[in-house]
């Protein structure tokens, strides 16, 4: 790999797995990446296996301060003179493209669907951060549509902890392609009453192609109608992450005067692609029951509120409570 | 060059102080709301449906009245009858959210007609006001004393009317076999130099105008809690012979503004000029800070939707609205709404009252009365068969080709002209009867512009005093041009008489405005012509009020920023929304994206121009 090292760790009994770390000084390209994830579309894991645990470390990176101040722009945040809570991920992003097409991890990249993420920022992070990055994956587990997994980050300040965050990822089986099944959370046109926010966002054609241009991630589902249709979408579909951090500015907005300063914690649920161009409906609102108490939840939704896109929600609490993968 | 001698505020032109008049709702069992729904998916969207979502960077969205006191009705009635600041105060600073909030109840909701944007404002911070303020001392026909000290100034450039129902003007009236040539010139001369087809859709520019100078001048005082006052110039660029008088120094004022040779090529002039500044404590209108947000809530409800005071029969409406109900407009209102639009025509001219009801003509049919059914049967009438000679003459050539569309969507104005209403007012002015007065005509039409909008927001005031919990309100008004634009084509091309010859025979009246009153509890539908016009948007309800960056810029440290347009962001604010006013259905779901999100706390709490307070 460019720029890095890879190491191999030892080998278990049983199964074949295999201890995979790779040391970067710099983000690795996208482009082999994905041309690596066309290779191996063919890939299919032999029963039994579990996903071995594959790392990457990334050496201290900082924020160069245009591509910070066109993402703060694409994503309507304001400058604060902090990094965003999404912006860790949007830099471990060619770290985890790298694990996903790496050989070692037996599923296609191709295909793999973002499925939520949870955040926990330990404490507000100042804009000129040097930032080490860690990227994990480690086994799986077997859900009705096909193999889930989790692809956990962390992000450390001089040694520091400050930043973690879990991706939970799908690969799909074949006969699980189709269409979600309507959730019960989808509902009539209309919005319920109680919003704090309530606003209709406009996601341009170009949208995808201007938030890859900043984030590294040149997915083509992303990009062009006409790339996308090769992979199945009728149109290109939006970047969960750009929507994510996009509705979480909104929502932070919300959050009590002094939020800045305790841990951030961020669970966000992506439903159904945003397709390109479109408009899009962001709502907010107080704590109810299932959401922690004090936080905000939010969804993105089709304009008219019926169909949802995502869901989440975030808080501010005092005390750190490192976020896991799920058991 | 001779100085045009400036207008001399008479010593009676102190306004008529207004009073509250309750309108008696209708017995319970009579009442009825409107409670508009969602369609649900596989129903069919009509005017009546609640429109699927709102995407607006607009201040306004889809509000409802809130019920106002009697007392608050008293308080609000000062506004009504402001006399021009003597002087301002020294002032303190002023931060982003009350500039924005000034601007929402200003230039970003001011009547217009509802498919048109004809105003644009920029406004300066202390520094270049001072600057302002030397310039307006240079120019001629100041109906007011320009005053030093003002926190800021806005400028406000207007072009002239043009829509799709302009576009359609441009084929009428032309005689057959020479019409190719005639409308091309006809289109020529519009485009290039802004001639208008008819009188009245030139003076629709200055209608707004008078209408955005009666707002601004409450918008002041409202945004501010009652802290500062507006002092308005409009005489100076009213005019040709005035805009002639005083060209150097517009052109320094559209320098200051950036005025680009493109805008003026599409028609944008300077048209008004608003001082902004702390009031006097003796000056100021004596309301409460609580009061003047809930008057701002309520304001924007009033210009939220386009209320037609008819009964809408037609058999697709819903129940509620084919019952009639037991309510009359009283007498006293209709005598208020007309003292209010003495009082403004008297304000912004300078004239004694007598004098501005004198030369406001105003006409009032009541439809309870016998004469009155009769006085607009024929109004009726002649509207309907200028339409119909309209749609005959329009020119095959442009009219086939498009699949009859153009007259189809001639005949479609009939339903502007219903006039439905129970107290009518046709209001007009007499050019001579102006000029003899030595006031400049179009400084007049602005304001009797200003005149009929403070006459029907008296109304609709009224219309939200003690308002009980089961009605949307108790009057309701409709301010139009269609039926005054449609008698200037019968005049323009049919030689027929003005609406208001036989009222006032031998003054030569040339009609402007007309607005009806109507006591009923359910609010219409909302619509614009654009839903009407574009089969895109039927049902899904267009809103083309402006967002802040579309028409208003800040001048500060030098530079020129589109109002609430930062880091990516546009406005999404719906302002005063803490009063909770928006249009729900009734088991209370919202329309997405109505009630806004908003502007970042941070942002909107900062001093404009924190380097130029005193």
């Amino acid at each position: 790999m460019a720029g890095g090292v890879e190491r191999r760790g030892g080998v278990a009994e049983g199964a074949v797995v295999s201890d995979v770390v790779l040391e970067l000084q710099s983000p690795p390209g996208t482009l082999g990446s994905f041309a690596r994830a066309l290779t191996g579309a063919r890939k299919r894991a032999p029963a039994g296996v579990s996903i071995p645990r594959l790392q990457v470390n990334l050496s201290p990176q900082v924020a160069e301060a245009q591509r910070l101040a066109e993402y703060r722009r694409l994503c309507g945040l304001r400058d604060d003179g902090r990094l965003p809570p999404t912006w860790p991920q949007v830099l471990a992003a060619p770290l985890h493209v790298a694990l996903l097409t790496h050989r070692s991890f037996p599923l296609p990249a191709l295909g793999v669907v973002h499925v939520s993420q949870r955040i926990e920022q330990l404490r507000p992070l100042p804009a000129d951060a040097a930032l080490a990055l860690t990227a994990i994956v480690e086994g799986h587990r077997e859900v009705e549509q096909g193999v889930e997994l989790d692809l956990v980050t962390e992000a450390r300040l001089k040694d520091e902890l400050v930043w973690r965050g879990v991706s939970v990822l799908l690969s799909r089986r074949r006969s699980h392609q189709a269409r979600p099944p309507r959730r019960a959370s989808e509902q009539l046109p209309g919005e319920a009453p109680g919003s704090l926010r309530s606003v209709v966002w406009r996601a341009g054609e170009d949208a995808g192609r201007r938030y890859a241009a900043v984030s590294g991630d040149w997915n083509p589902i992303h990009l062009h109608p006409l790339t996308a249709r090769a992979f199945g979408f009728p149109r290109a579909i939006a970047h969960g992450m750009w929507t994510f951090a996009r509705s979480l500015g909104e929502a932070m907005q919300e959050l009590p005067g002094d939020a800045s300063e305790g841990v951030l914690r961020v669970e966000v649920a992506f439903r159904r692609p945003v397709l390109l161009p479109s408009a899009v409906h962001f709502s907010c609102r107080r704590a109810e029951e299932g959401v922690p108490v004090g936080g905000i939840a939010f969804e993105l939704r089709s304009k008219d509120a019926a169909k949802v896109h995502l869901s989440g929600t975030v808080e501010v609490g005092a005390t750190p409570e490192v976020i896991r993968p799920s058991p | 060059m001779t100085a045009m001698p400036a207008l001399k505020i008479e010593d009676d032109a102190r306004p008529k102080p207004l009073e509250p008049v309750a309108v008696a709702p209708p017995p319970p069992e009579e009442r009825r709301r409107r409670a508009a729904d969602f369609a649900e998916p596989g129903q069919r969207r009509t005017r009546y449906s609640l429109p699927t979502h709102l995407e607006s960077g607009s201040p306004v969205g889809f509000r409802t009245r809130l019920p106002l006191s009697r007392e608050e009705v008293v308080q609000a009635l000062r506004l009504f009858a402001l006399e021009r600041p003597s002087e301002f105060a020294s002032s303190g600073s002023v931060t982003e959210r009350e500039l924005f909030e000034e601007a929402s109840l200003g230039v970003l909701s001011s009547r217009q007609s509802t498919n048109f944007n004809g105003h644009r404002q920029t406004t300066f911070g202390p520094a270049d006001s001072a600057r302002l303020s030397g310039l307006l001392r240079r120019l001629d026909g100041l109906e007011a004393p320009v005053l030093d000290g003002a926190a800021y100034t806005h400028v406000v450039f207007s072009r002239p009317y043009r829509t799709p129902f302009t576009f359609l003007l441009t084929l009428v009236g032309h005689p057959p076999v020479v019409s190719p040539f005639t409308v091309a010139l006809r289109a020529l001369r519009k485009r290039f130099q802004h001639a208008d087809d008819i009188p009245t859709i030139g003076y629709l520019q200055h209608l707004h105008l008078g209408i955005l100078a009666d707002a601004m001048e409450r918008a002041a005082v409202l945004a501010s809690g009652d802290e500062r006052r507006a002092q308005i110039f409009m005489a100076p660029f009213a005019g040709d012979a005035r805009r002639r008088a005083n060209a150097a120094v517009l052109e320094e004022i559209e320098a200051m503004c950036g005025l680009s040779a493109r805008d003026r090529r599409q028609g944008w002039r300077v048209a008004l000029v608003a001082q902004v500044g702390a009031a006097l404590p003796h000056e100021r209108v004596g309301l409460e800070p609580e009061l003047c947000r809930k008057l701002g809530a309520n304001l924007l409800a009033l210009r939220s939707e386009r209320i037609q005071p008819g009964v809408n029969a037609e058999e697709s409406a819903p129940a509620q609205y084919h019952q009639r109900q037991s309510m009359d407009v009283p007498d006293e209102l209709t005598v208020m709404a007309g003292r209010a639009a003495y009082n403004a025509f008297s304000h912004w001219t300078g004239v004694s009252r007598e004098e501005a009801r004198r030369l406001a003509l105003l006409e009032r049919v009541d439809v309870l009365t016998p004469n009155g059914k009769e006085r607009l049967r024929d109004i009726r009438r002649e509207l309907d068969d200028i339409t119909d000679e309209v749609v005959r003459n329009l020119p095959l050539w442009a009219d086939l080709p498009t699949g009859r569309a153009l007259s189809r969507n001639a005949a479609r104005g009939r339903k502007a002209f219903a006039l439905a209403g129970q107290r009518i007012y046709i209001g007009g002015l007499s050019r001579r009867e102006v000029e003899e007065a030595g006031l400049v005509w179009e400084h007049a039409v602005r304001a009797f512009g200003a005149a009929a909008s403070r006459s029907g927001l008296v109304a609709e005031l009224a219309g939200c005093q003690d308002l009980p919990s089961d009605c949307d309100l108790l009057t309701g008004v409709c301010l139009m041009a269609g039926p005054v634009n449609q008698n200037d084509i019968g005049k323009s091309f049919q030689g027929r008489a003005d609406l208001l010859a036989s009222a006032f025979p031998e003054r030569d009246p040339t009609s402007l405005l007309v607005w009806t009153l109507k006591a009923k509890t359910v609010a219409d539908p909302i619509g614009n012509e654009e839903q009407l016009l574009n089969r895109e948007r039927k049902g899904a309800l267009v809103d083309l009020r402006p967002a802040p960056h579309e028409v208003v810029q800040v001048v500060s440290g030098g530079r020129r920023t589109p109002m609430r347009h930062r880091d990516g962001k546009v406005n999404a604010e719906r302002a005063f929304a803490e009063w909770d006013n928006f249009v729900v259905a009734p088991d209370g779901r919202e329309i997405p994206g109505n009630r806004g999100s908003a502007w970042p706390a941070v942002w909107s709490a900062e001093a404009v121009w924190p380097r130029e307070q005193s």
